[in-house]
């Protein structure tokens, strides 16, 4: 997901069918420079070297979204079917896994070690994150935990929302947070929102391809 | 005959390489699908969470690209996001382009 909006123009982007490195290439309409997908950056055309900004996204389940955002608008067309439309089963967790970026830099954690420590209090690019992840529906989120210049730790807590979703509590201030939203629903907190990072899930195979040398989240045991 | 079969092989394999050659090269990658093949939206309009699952465009299990921003919530489900592969919308007011 990219923000169109580059320096004072707003770019409109089609598809220009081309394969380049496994991923295809968008041209902007309004100059017909070639934007690669993966880095944002336009390789070619009168844009070229130019970057688009991230807009950060979460991959879940329909039932999940719409629980936490009931307001949510949807876009229409019709099923597909078949592969694309299932959820991601426990047989596929293996090979996938929540690519998480903080300036640029990535950080893997797969499925299969997320599913034995689904909650993570980490660090790495200068920057302390929390991710979470709920083998439900196979569902990453990570999010910045400094807020006002304080380092939350975080922990799952035994409270549920109205909807049934799962609540994580800092340990600094005992306040209930939303891990889907990032955003407290209780206690001292309430209403503060944690920065959203960029994250998506990838084939652990395709993040090694991608991001030589990047680290990948393990347990101590 | 057999000759004059072979010859015509030649050539077409001749013309069909030059062909490839000049249609596929790029200044990068090459080109897989013609331009504009994929139906990009843009702007689309949205439905409501009701009103896409009376129309079976949604079920629970379906897995959905969900973007939050600005107080303004959207959902793209991966299987009709495999048809356009690309569009362009907004979100909270900020212009956005969503790629699967």
């Amino acid at each position: 997901m990219y923000r169109r909006k580059l320096d004072d123009k707003v770019l409109s982007f089609g598809h220009a069918g081309i394969l380049y490195e496994n991923s295809f290439i968008m041209y902007d309409r309004e100059t017909e420079s070639l934007w690669v997908h993966v880095t944002g950056e336009a390789a070619h055309g009168p844009l070229k070297g130019k970057k688009l900004d991230f807009m950060p996204s979460t991959v879940t389940s329909w039932a999940n979204w719409k629980k936490n955002y009931p307001l949510t608008q949807v876009l229409p067309g019709y099923r597909r079917g078949g592969f694309m439309g299932t959820y991601v089963g426990p047989f596929q967790s293996d090979i996938l896994g929540l690519a998480v970026l903080v300036k640029l830099k990535a950080k893997l954690y797969p499925y299969g070690v997320l599913e034995r420590q689904n909650l993570v209090n980490d660090e790495f690019n200068d920057a302390k994150v929390v991710v979470y992840y709920s083998p439900d529906d196979a569902t990453g989120t990570a999010w910045r935990r400094e807020l006002d210049g304080r380092v939350l730790t975080f922990e799952q807590s035994e409270r549920k929302d109205a909807q049934g979703n799962v609540l994580l509590r800092d340990r600094e201030t005992g306040s209930l947070w939303s891990w889907l939203r990032g955003e407290a629903v209780d206690g001292e907190l309430k209403g503060r929102k944690l920065r959203q990072l960029l994250y998506n899930p990838i084939l652990n195979d395709r993040f090694v391809a991608f991001y030589p040398g990047a680290p990948i989240f393990d347990t101590a045991n | 005959m057999l000759r004059k079969s072979a010859t015509a092989w030649m050539v077409a394999a001749a013309v069909l390489t030059a062909l490839a050659a000049t249609a596929a090269a790029q200044p990068l990658g090459f080109q897989a699908v013609p331009r504009d093949a994929f139906p990009v939206f843009d702007d689309p309009k949205m439905l409501s969470a009701a009103e896409a699952e009376k129309q079976g465009v949604i079920f629970d299990r379906d897995v959905i690209i969900g973007v939050a921003h600005n107080g303004e919530a959207k959902a793209y489900p991966i299987t009709i996001m495999g048809v356009h592969e690309l569009g362009n919308d907004t979100i909270g007011g900020v212009p956005i382009a969503v790629s699967w």
